[in-house]
C-alpha cells in the first residue's frame, strides 16, 4: 500500500534536468534543399537566425568558389565584398552573446579588433563553405542549375539586407575584410591545428642532425653527443648551457665519464678471467668501454641481446660492471651485436626520441609507424583541441592520443571516460532499485520486510517511504503521512538532487552512448556500401564514379556521428549560459541532418538513384554544420568564453 | 622451465665452488636443493650480531632463471620474518638489486645473500611491504620495533627443517 507512493515522492524537480529524457524525436526534413527555411530554429527574426548555407545550387556554388579564389588576389568590388561577409556574419552573432534583434543598423560602430576578427574569420568560413562544393558541382550537369544564379544570388543580397538589421555585430565588416590578406595565408578551420606526419627514416634524420650538431659545437663524438642528447631529453639549448656551466658534472650524470680517448675494439687480454662466465683463457676475446670493466664478447653480446631484446631498453643501457653507470654507446654496440639487434636498438632509440620530444607522438592505431609533429603544448590543451591525422588516416588527438574527441577538450575527455567507467554500468540499476542513506549517502537496496530501515553502515535508522526520521513517525508510520515533516523533506531534497545529477548523466551518456553505438552500425553499412555501390551500378545504369557520393556520404556520417557523440560530454560539463543553448541549437541541427542522412542511407538500393541529389545535399549539409559547430565550439574554447560546471 | 644453458651452468658451478672455497660469513647454508636442478638453490642466513635480529635464522628459496646471470634470480624467506621490505606472509624481498633494471651480471648468489643481510639493518620503511613494522619504525617507536622484531626472531627461528642438500 505504502509503495504506491513511492514514484511521486522521487519526482526529480524539472529545472534540474536540462533536457526532458522525451524530448521529442528529431524528424528528417522533407526537402535537403529547404531544410533550413523550414526548421523553427532558423526563423530568421531570431537572433540566432543561421543562413542556409548549404542549399546554394552546385553550380552557385562554383561560381562563388571562383568568386572566392579572385578575392586571393585582388578587393572584390564593393558590393561583393559585402555579400560574402554578411552571408556568414549572422554565424558569428549566434556564436557570442546573441544581440537582440532590434538593435537596428549600427553605422557608427567601434572597430574593436575582436569583431574585426570574428568577421575575418567568417570571411574564411565563407571560403571554405564555397570550395567542397566545387567537387559536387563536377557531378552534376550545370545546366540544370544555370536558371538558379541568378535568384541565388538575390537570395544572397535578402540575407544581407537581413544582416544589416541585425546590428551592431557586423556593423564593422570592412574592417574586418582589411585584414583578410592574413587570413588567406592560414586557411585552416579554427578547430584545426598544424602538424606534420613523419616516418620512421625522418625521425631518424631529425635525430642525426641534432645529434652532429651537438657533437659539433661540444666537441664530443657522435656516439657521445648522442647520450648526451637522450640525457637531457633533446633540449639542446639547456644541454648546452649545463656542459658550459659543469662539463664534469654533466657527462657524469648523463653516464659518459670524461675520458674520450681510444677507439672502441674488441681485445684479446693475458690473463682476463671474464666476471660474468668465469672464462678463462689467454686467447679470450674481451671488451671494455672507457669505464674499464671488461668482459668477454660473448658475454657481452648476450647481456645487450638481453637488454634490448627482452627488456626493451636501448637509450640508458649500462656497463655490466657492478654499480658502473657508464652508458653503453651505439660505436660499442655495433662492434658487439648481430644486424638484427642493431635494427631492434634503432627502432627502439627512435621511440626513445618521439617519446622524450613533447613536439612528437606515435600514431596509436596499431601497427601504424609514423608519428607527428605538432607544436602544441600542454599547457595550450586549455584553449585548444589538436585533432592530427596520421598518412595511415587514423585521426587522434595530439594531446592525448584519444581517437579523435572533437570539440571536447581533453581534460574533460579524461573525466568523462572516468565518469562513464565508474557510472555506466551500474547508474541504471541503481537509479532504478535504490536509495541512499539520509545520513551516510550510502546506496542501500532495500530487500524486502518493512518501512523502517536501519543503515548498516551508520545505524541511522529511517522510513524507507519518506526518507525521515523513524524515530519522528511513532505509530502512525504504517501510512507515512508525515510528508510535511521537516527532516524528511531535507532528506527528500537531497536525494532528489542526487537522483537527478544522475538523471542529467544518463541524458548526457545515452546520447553519447548512442552515437557511438550509430557509428559502428553505420560502419557496419559502410562495408556493405561497395556492394550496394555494385548493385546500384548494375541497376541503375550509374557509373562507377556516380555512385561515389555513397562513400562520401557514409564517411561524413562517421566524421559527424564522431563529432556529436563528444558534443554530449562536452555539454554534460558546459555551465548553462546563452552561448551553451546556442551550441545546443547547433549540436541539434547536426544530429537532426545526421539522422536524415543515415535514414536515407539505410533506403533499399532501388530507391538510392533517386536520393542521390537528397543524399549529396544532406551530406553536404551535414559536413558543414559540423564545420559550423567545430569552429564555433574552438574559437569560444580559444577565447575562453565557455564556463564549466566542473574545474579542470 | 626452459635447460640453462652452457654458460649459465658453468658460472652457477663456479659460484658453488667459489662458495664452498671461501664460504660467506652472513651464511649458514647456501648451495642446490638437490643435484637434478641447477636453477633451484637455498640458503641459510644468519642474523647481524648488535642488531634486533641477532642469533636469528632464515631459510630462503632461490629460484634462478635460465638466463643467469643476465636476469637476477628470485629468492623468497620461507622461514617468517618481521621487516619493513619483507612481506611476513609470503617472503618476498623488496631490493632494487634483485630488479630487472638493477641487476648487474656480476652479482653472484653469494654476494646478493650479503646484500639481503645488509637490508637487515638497514631497513627503508619508506617503501614497505610489510606496512605494520614500517609504522612502528617510522614513527620512531625503536623500543616496540626492536621488541616485535626480536619476537618473531626468536619465534620463527629456521630449527633446521628440511632437508638442505649436501
Amino acid at each position: 500500500m505504502g509503495r504506491q507512493f513511492l514514484p511521486a515522492l522521487f519526482i526529480i524537480s524539472p529545472p534540474l534536468l536540462p533536457h526532458s529524457p522525451s524530448e521529442p524525436p528529431l524528424e528528417p526534413p522533407n526537402f535537403p534543399g529547404d531544410v533550413v527555411a523550414h526548421h523553427p530554429l532558423f526563423n530568421p527574426l531570431q537572433p540566432g537566425y543561421l543562413p542556409p548555407i548549404s542549399i546554394t545550387p552546385p553550380s552557385t556554388r562554383k561560381r562563388k568558389a571562383a568568386e572566392a579564389a579572385i578575392t586571393d588576389d585582388q578587393p572584390l568590388p564593393e558590393s561583393a565584398t559585402k555579400a560574402a561577409h554578411t552571408g556568414n556574419a549572422t554565424l558569428v552573432g549566434r556564436s557570442r552573446k546573441p544581440k537582440p534583434a532590434s538593435t537596428g543598423p549600427a553605422t557608427t560602430c567601434p572597430q574593436s579588433t575582436e569583431s574585426a576578427s570574428s568577421a575575418s574569420s567568417t570571411c574564411q568560413k565563407k571560403r571554405e563553405l564555397a570550395t567542397p562544393a566545387t567537387t559536387e558541382a563536377s557531378m552534376d550537369s550545370d545546366d540544370d542549375f544555370m536558371s538558379d544564379v541568378s535568384s541565388q544570388d538575390d537570395f544572397l543580397d535578402m540575407q544581407g539586407s537581413d544582416d544589416e538589421s541585425l546590428g551592431e555585430d557586423f556593423g564593422d565588416l570592412d574592417t574586418g575584410f582589411s585584414d583578410d590578406k592574413d587570413l588567406l595565408k592560414q586557411k585552416r578551420k579554427p578547430y584545426e591545428v598544424e602538424f606534420k606526419v613523419l616516418n620512421p627514416p625522418e625521425i631518424e634524420r631529425e635525430q642525426l642532425v641534432q645529434i652532429n650538431e651537438v657533437s659539433a659545437i661540444l666537441g664530443l663524438p657522435p656516439e657521445s653527443a648522442a647520450i648526451l642528447m637522450r640525457f637531457g631529453r633533446w633540449k639542446q639549448e639547456k644541454l648546452i648551457e649545463g656542459y658550459m656551466e659543469h662539463p664534469e658534472e654533466t657527462l657524469e650524470e648523463a653516464g659518459l665519464g670524461t675520458n674520450f680517448e681510444g677507439t672502441a675494439k674488441t681485445e684479446v687480454v693475458p690473463g682476463f678471467s671474464c666476471e660474468i662466465c668465469c672464462e678463462e683463457g689467454d686467447d679470450l676475446e674481451s671488451y671494455a668501454m672507457r669505464c674499464g670493466h671488461r668482459f668477454c664478447v660473448d658475454c657481452y653480446r648476450h647481456y645487450l641481446g638481453q637488454k634490448i631484446k627482452e627488456e626493451g631498453e636501448a637509450a640508458r643501457i649500462q656497463c655490466p660492471g657492478n654499480k658502473c653507470h657508464r652508458i653503453v654507446d651505439s660505436r660499442s654496440l655495433d662492434l658487439l651485436v648481430t644486424d638484427e639487434l642493431k635494427d631492434r636498438y634503432r627502432t627502439l632509440l627512435t621511440r626513445t626520441y618521439v617519446d622524450d620530444k613533447d613536439n612528437l607522438r606515435w600514431c596509436p592505431a596499431p601497427n601504424c609507424e609514423y608519428a607527428v609533429d605538432c607544436a602544441v603544448k600542454t599547457r595550450d590543451l586549455r584553449r585548444i583541441v589538436p585533432t592530427v591525422r596520421c598518412i595511415c588516416k587514423h585521426e587522434f588527438c595530439f594531446g592525448c592520443s584519444v581517437a579523435d574527441h572533437q570539440p571536447t577538450p581533453c581534460t574533460l575527455v579524461k573525466m568523462w571516460l572516468q565518469k562513464c567507467e565508474d557510472d555506466s554500468e551500474t547508474a541504471n540499476w541503481i537509479s532504478a532499485n535504490t536509495k541512499e542513506c539520509p545520513r551516510c549517502v550510502s546506496t542501500i537496496e532495500k530487500n524486502g520486510g518493512c518501512n523502517h530501515m536501519t543503515c548498516r553502515k551508520c545505524k541511522h535508522e529511517f522510513c524507507w517511504m519518506c526518507m525521515g526520521l523513524w524515530s519522528e513517525h511513532g505509530t502512525s508510520w504504517y501510512n507515512c503521512n508525515r510528508f510535511e515533516e521537516k527532516s524528511g523533506h531535507d532528506a527528500r531534497s537531497a536525494q532528489a538532487k542526487s537522483r537527478a545529477s544522475l538523471e542529467r548523466y544518463l541524458h548526457y551518456y545515452n546520447r553519447y552512448a548512442n552515437h557511438e553505438q550509430s557509428a559502428k552500425l553505420d560502419k557496419d553499412l559502410y562495408l556493405k556500401t561497395e556492394k550496394k555501390m555494385t548493385s546500384l551500378q548494375s541497376q541503375s545504369g550509374l557509373s562507377w564514379i556516380e555512385v561515389q557520393f555513397l562513400d562520401t556520404a557514409s564517411q561524413a556520417l562517421q566524421q559527424c556521428r564522431q563529432t556529436l557523440k563528444w558534443t554530449y560530454a562536452f555539454a554534460f560539463y558546459l555551465a548553462r549560459n546563452n552561448i551553451a543553448t546556442i551550441f545546443e541549437d547547433n549540436q541539434a541541427d547536426l544530429e537532426m541532418a545526421v539522422e536524415g542522412l543515415s535514414e536515407m542511407f539505410e533506403k533499399p538500393v532501388s530507391e538510392l538513384a533517386e536520393l542521390k541529389v537528397d543524399i549529396l545535399d544532406k551530406t553536404a549539409y551535414c559536413n558543414k554544420r559540423r564545420v559550423i559547430l567545430l569552429s564555433d565550439t574552438a574559437e569560444n574554447l580559444k577565447n575562453g568564453e565557455w564556463s564549466f560546471n566542473v574545474e579542470w | 622451465m626452459a635447460a640453462p644453458s652452457g654458460q649459465t651452468t658453468q658460472r652457477l658451478l663456479r659460484e658453488l665452488k667459489d662458495y664452498t672455497k671461501s664460504p660467506n660469513e652472513s651464511l649458514l647454508h647456501l648451495g642446490p636443493v638437490d643435484e637434478e636442478n641447477l636453477l633451484r638453490w637455498e640458503a641459510v642466513l644468519k642474523g647481524v650480531n648488535g642488531s634486533p635480529y641477532e642469533g636469528g635464522l632464515w631459510h630462503l628459496r632461490i629460484a634462478i632463471p635460465p638466463n643467469y646471470p643476465l636476469a637476477p634470480p628470485t629468492i623468497h624467506f620461507t622461514t617468517r620474518i618481521s621487516h619493513p621490505n619483507i612481506s611476513f606472509t609470503t617472503g618476498e624481498i623488496c631490493l632494487t638489486l634483485l630488479t630487472t633494471e638493477h641487476w648487474s651480471p656480476v652479482y653472484t648468489l653469494s654476494s646478493t645473500l650479503t646484500a639481503i643481510q645488509q637490508l637487515l639493518t638497514d631497513p627503508q620503511p619508506d617503501s614497505p611491504l610489510n606496512v605494520d613494522v614500517a609504522a612502528l619504525l617510522r614513527d620512531g617507536d625503536i623500543a616496540a620495533w626492536e621488541s616485535v622484531v626480536r619476537y618473531w626472531t626468536d619465534e620463527e627461528r629456521w630449527n633446521g627443517a628440511g632437508n638442505l642438500g649436501r
